[in-house]
């Protein structure tokens, strides 16, 4: 039986894939912006999860990363017009070594003091940024490509972001990695004791969702044109994606999925009445966390009785 | 033990992996119901109408000068329509002219993103945009990267110059160096001063520029600056700016905020005892609402410049109409004092319309052309791109003074660039 | 140096709103254990619910605490009956984000409702100043925040010291269990703990009002200083509170005269983060 739904579930991946990966030909613009949007939350929402969901991370700071992977494309397209991939690249490299000397003092926090020390450094970062002469202040920056740039190519290099998230974490979690994750999550004591160095993981899961999260966001903001730090760094970054992902269902890989199929949708359709998105996203988040608090996805996987990875033991 | 459990991971994998299909499998069905609104858009563009696309700052604390929208609009609209519109050659017939209004909250992101969507969705034929860089720069910008044609106003063009250079977007308005700079100074040259300057802007594109300008132009000349930095919008605490001033004996104070930061910063300087012999700011006290919610007699005495007003000289190239008819309108209509934006909102209008009478057609090129040949007198003054795509157009100081209709009113106190616009005030310190 | 006299008297009245500010949060991270993201949106829908009631009934700011108190009360008394009393358990990630969530759409709610643009509680006392010979001049404003920010700290602390739904607070917070063998209804004591902190959001609210402009996104930053407050201060200390939100605000000017203005909210962050970093317990904190 399992063969006959793989077969069937292949086939409908399959064209999944296909249908994805050829937008440019059959959509419009309309089409590509939208599943674009929905590859960059899709990899935003993967990296919050891997965080919150897998390493009991709760950071309320990933915007820090979101602004300066968008900042490092700006400023190294704009300024030495470098060519724009390589600079969303070092978006990326930028982002690792920010996580890294964030880690030095938010690693000593525990629990909420480490969500809060790290939404406050998001925001040293927002001031900061609006008071660099060198980022042209609060006014922002322009990203002008060297060359042309379609929308094919943008939509591609989400589209390899969003996909590659996914498979990244997939990956993550069936290695020695993410076998050292389940034990932490499970009791950290016990598997200190057995030798998991807990420290270890979660710096190791910091460090890539600071990566994937610096380059997502370089992707963004060559699409976007215009980088401000009051929006870059700005808090809502993280709203959306804690109510994607404890929608989808925080803890699975396929939550991040549909939390940012249903974000894209709602603010899409509701575009011009975004706090009107915003209630309504915040109304059903608060809903799903009292009832369903697995999300939908962690609940129909309850449901359906597997016994699964799913790390979250309620 | 660590073998039977990565049997288990594998096996688990799977059926997890099941279930992932099972879920893009029903995000499939829902987009491919969707699907018919993504391709179908791209089939469309037979329209029975033109569409300008117009970001405007309609809430935000830029809201004053989004305020005229939509009545200039509606108003400027009908004239056109009157007669059925903009003859398109290729269609042989006329087309009536529909605006899309978008708000974009005094946020420059939220500018780029309406933008962004009135090209891909809505695929408007004009951008028109007005009201300070945090509108007007972005806009350009995108309609830069997506070929649109674009016709801004009401935003320096220091600011507008450098996201440039252009081709399709074309912008009217005064320049910092060659038109506020002697503007202001002039004003303050009138009343005997100790020239020393306190410096109070925002870090935002004007805030940049006009600092940078002022002092390179003005240190040489004997004025001293005394600068505490950029502050970014929403400040709350001045009380260093105000503590510096007095200590240095400020008497002039030179700014460009937006309305409600200059509101928390010039409340406090009464709070705190300090009242300069000069306060000219630019942007955030252009509008009578602004200068009134400062409360009390706050505004008496505070200078800025002027760019349009009742007794601008300039008529309507679409009906008989002055400035001064204009404004007595709107008073008619609003009950409200006129403001500054109103004849600017109109002039994009006369721009569009003209445009796309001369082009006759809809297509992004001819109208690109179209623009560049401009050469027509508006409600603001005459318009004609130069080759860098800008035009710049008059400006005089004012001086706020108390009113007699409402309860405030803006003299023209100073119009040496512009002889042909008459002064009605003279310039005089505070307090 | 002249200006710093000033500097420091500005950072010390400063520093009694920002207590006020901090009181409500540092009561319910104290006794229920809970971070309550909303703290800064309760303070500024006080402010809007406040801005209401002067166009409505033509009062001063200060006279509308009258009806304000009573209805947040009421609104702190109900989100954490029917709301947050639900989701309190071992896990810290339900509360804090059903905390977001009200946050979220609180902001959208205001934003809705009243439209994105500057507001401020003006009346005569916003202008008034007072010379204290030399070049000091004190806002009266800033004056009354502090005396207010004095009166509802000894105020509270009393309350809890001395009545007995404030004992039954504190016996609940200590242990939930042996308060509820002797009698206490714990559902109920949460509940009224909440009333009061989102009291003192609100009247904190309505003086941040009246001393600066707000805008729907406002409350984020005042709770970022409530919370660094709490954090420099110390947990469950009235006492810390209060130094906290001297330390705070101090930081702040100190720091806007040296850097730039534009940098005080950041030397406020970085001395938060030294803070949390070193000593997260808190100054006057108990480990």
């Amino acid at each position: 039986m399992a063969n006959r739904f793989t077969k069937i579930k292949g086939a409908i991946l399959t064209a999944l894939a296909v249908g994805l990966g050829t937008v440019p030909v059959w959509g419009s613009e309309y089409a590509m912006l939208f599943f674009m949007l929905f590859c960059i939350y899709l990899a935003l929402a993967q990296m919050w999860n891997l965080l919150a969901g897998y390493s009991g991370l709760i950071s309320l700071g990933q915007q820090s990363f979101v602004g300066l992977g968008g900042y490092t494309v700006a400023v190294l397209s704009s300024y030495y017009g470098m060519n724009i991939w390589l600079g969303v690249g070092l978006g990326g490299v930028t982002s690792v070594l920010l996580a890294l000397f964030m880690s030095l003092f938010i690693f000593r926090m525990k629990g909420v003091y480490f969500a809060i020390g790290t939404w406050i450094f998001a925001e040293a970062l927002l001031v900061w940024f609006s008071n660099w002469a060198y980022v042209k202040y609060g006014s922002g920056l322009f990203i002008k490509p060297r060359n042309g740039l379609s929308m094919a190519a943008i939509y591609y290099a989400a589209l390899v972001v969003g996909a590659g998230s996914v498979a990244l974490v997939y990956k993550l979690l069936r290695s020695r990695l993410g076998l050292g994750l389940m034990a932490m999550r499970d009791d950290a004591q016990v598997s200190e004791t057995l030798g998991v160095e807990v420290f270890r993981l979660k710096l190791y899961c910091f460090l890539i969702s600071a990566l994937v999260t610096g380059i997502t966001a370089g992707i963004f903001y060559v699409f976007q044109i215009f980088i401000q730090p009051y929006k870059a760094f700005a808090i809502d970054w993280t709203v959306k994606l804690v109510f994607m992902v404890i929608i989808g269902g925080i803890g699975t890989i396929e939550g991040p999925i549909l939390g940012a199929f249903v974000y894209v949708v709602l603010s899409q359709f509701l575009a011009e009445y975004f706090s009107v998105s915003m209630l309504i996203l915040g109304g059903i988040a608060i809903v799903v966390i009292l009832i369903a608090p697995k999300g939908i996805m962690g609940t129909l996987q309850e449901k359906l009785g597997f016994e699964l990875l799913s790390p979250r033991r309620n | 033990m660590p073998k039977e459990k990565e049997g288990k991971l594998k096996g688990i994998s799977r059926r997890e992996f099941l279930q992932k299909s099972s879920v893009t499998a029903a995000a499939a069905a829902i987009s491919v119901a969707g699907l018919p609104v993504f391709t179908s858009l791209a089939w469309a563009g037979k329209r029975d109408h033109i569409l300008i696309g117009r970001p405007n700052p309609s809430t935000g604390p830029l809201a004053d000068f989004g305020a005229p929208t939509p009545w200039v609009d509606d108003r400027v609209l009908a004239k056109i329509n009157a007669d059925g519109g903009i003859f398109i050659e290729k269609l042989g017939k006329k087309l009536p002219i529909k605006v899309k209004i978008m708000d974009t909250e005094s946020n420059p992101t939220k500018a780029a993103e309406l933008t962004s969507r009135l090209i891909m969705q809505d695929k408007v034929d004009l951008m028109v945009a007005f009201h300070t860089p945090d509108t007007v720069n972005p806009v350009s910008s995108i309609c830069e990267r997506f070929k649109m044609p674009c016709i801004t106003l009401d935003s320096p063009l220091e600011t507008w110059l450098d996201g440039g250079p252009y081709s399709w977007a074309f912008h009217s308005f005064w320049s910092v160096e060659k038109d506020i700079l002697p503007t202001y100074v002039g004003m303050w040259e009138q009343i005997p001063t100790n020239k020393v300057v306190g410096v109070l802007m925002a870090n935002d594109p004007d805030g940049v520029a006009w600092s940078a300008i002022f002092k390179n132009v003005l240190e040489p000349k004997g004025y001293k600056f005394v600068d505490m930095g950029r502050f970014p919008y929403g400040t709350q605490d001045f009380s260093s700016f105000i503590n510096a001033w007095k200590k240095e004996n400020v008497e002039i104070i030179l700014g460009a905020t937006i309305p409600p930061d200059f509101a928390t910063a010039w409340r406090q300087c009464r709070r705190f005892g300090f009242t300069p012999k000069v306060a000219t700011i630019g942007k955030a006290i252009l509008f009578p609402s602004a200068v009134g919610a400062l409360g009390g007699d706050l505004a008496n005495g505070l200078s800025c410049e002027i760019w349009w007003s009742p007794d601008h000289p300039f008529k309507s190239s679409l009906e008989n109409v002055s400035a001064g008819d204009l404004c007595a309108d709107w008073m008619k209509d609003k009950n409200q004092e006129w403001t500054q934006p109103i004849g600017y909102k109109y002039a994009g209008y006369e721009l569009a319309a003209d445009v796309l009478n001369r082009a006759k057609s809809l297509d992004k090129e001819t109208l690109r052309k179209a623009i560049a040949d401009t050469n027509m007198d508006t409600i603001v003054g005459p318009i004609k791109f130069n080759d860098q795509n800008y035009c710049r157009t008059p400006l005089v100081g004012g001086q706020w003074v108390k009113g007699d209709k409402y309860p405030w009113k803006i003299n023209i106190v100073y119009n040496k660039q512009h002889p042909e616009i008459p002064t009605n005030g003279t310039f005089t310190a505070i307090g | 140096m002249e200006g710093l006299a000033q500097d420091i008297l500005n950072g010390l009245l400063l520093g009694g709103l920002y207590a006020v500010v901090a009181i409500g949060l540092s009561t319910i991270f104290g006794i229920v254990r809970l971070v309550n993201l909303a703290h800064g949106d309760l303070m500024i829908l006080a402010a809007y619910l406040s801005l209401f009631l002067i166009s409505a009934w033509g009062v001063s700011p200060l006279v509308t605490l009258l009806a304000i108190i009573p209805i947040m009360f009421a609104l702190g008394y109900g989100l954490q009956r029917f709301l947050l009393n639900r989701v309190l358990g071992e896990d810290l990630e339900p509360p804090l984000l059903v905390a977001f969530g009200v946050s979220i759409i609180l902001q959208n709610f205001m934003l809705m409702a009243f439209t994105p643009d500057a507001r401020s509680l003006m009346s005569d006392l916003s202008l008034m100043t007072f010379s204290m010979g030399g070049n000091l001049s004190v806002p009266v404003l800033y004056l009354i925040n502090f005396g207010i920010a004095l009166a509802v700290v000894a105020g509270q602390h009393y309350f809890l010291q001395n009545t007995y739904i404030g004992r039954g607070i504190r016996a609940a917070s200590d242990d939930q269990y042996a308060a509820q063998l002797m009698g206490v209804n714990t559902k109920h004591t949460y509940a009224v703990a909440m009333g009061i902190a989102t009291v003192t959001a609100g009247v904190a609210g309505v003086l941040v009002g009246m001393t600066f402009t707000f805008y729907p996104h406002s409350g984020p930053q005042y709770l970022i200083i409530a919370f660094g407050i709490v954090v420099i201060g110390g947990l469950g200390s009235m006492k810390g509170t209060f130094v906290g939100g001297l330390i705070l605000a101090l930081a702040q000017i100190l720091g806007a005269r040296v850097f730039g203005p534009g940098y005080q909210l950041l030397c406020g962050y970085v001395v938060l983060l030294i803070v949390l970093a070193i000593r997260p317990q808190g100054i006057l904190g108990k480990g």
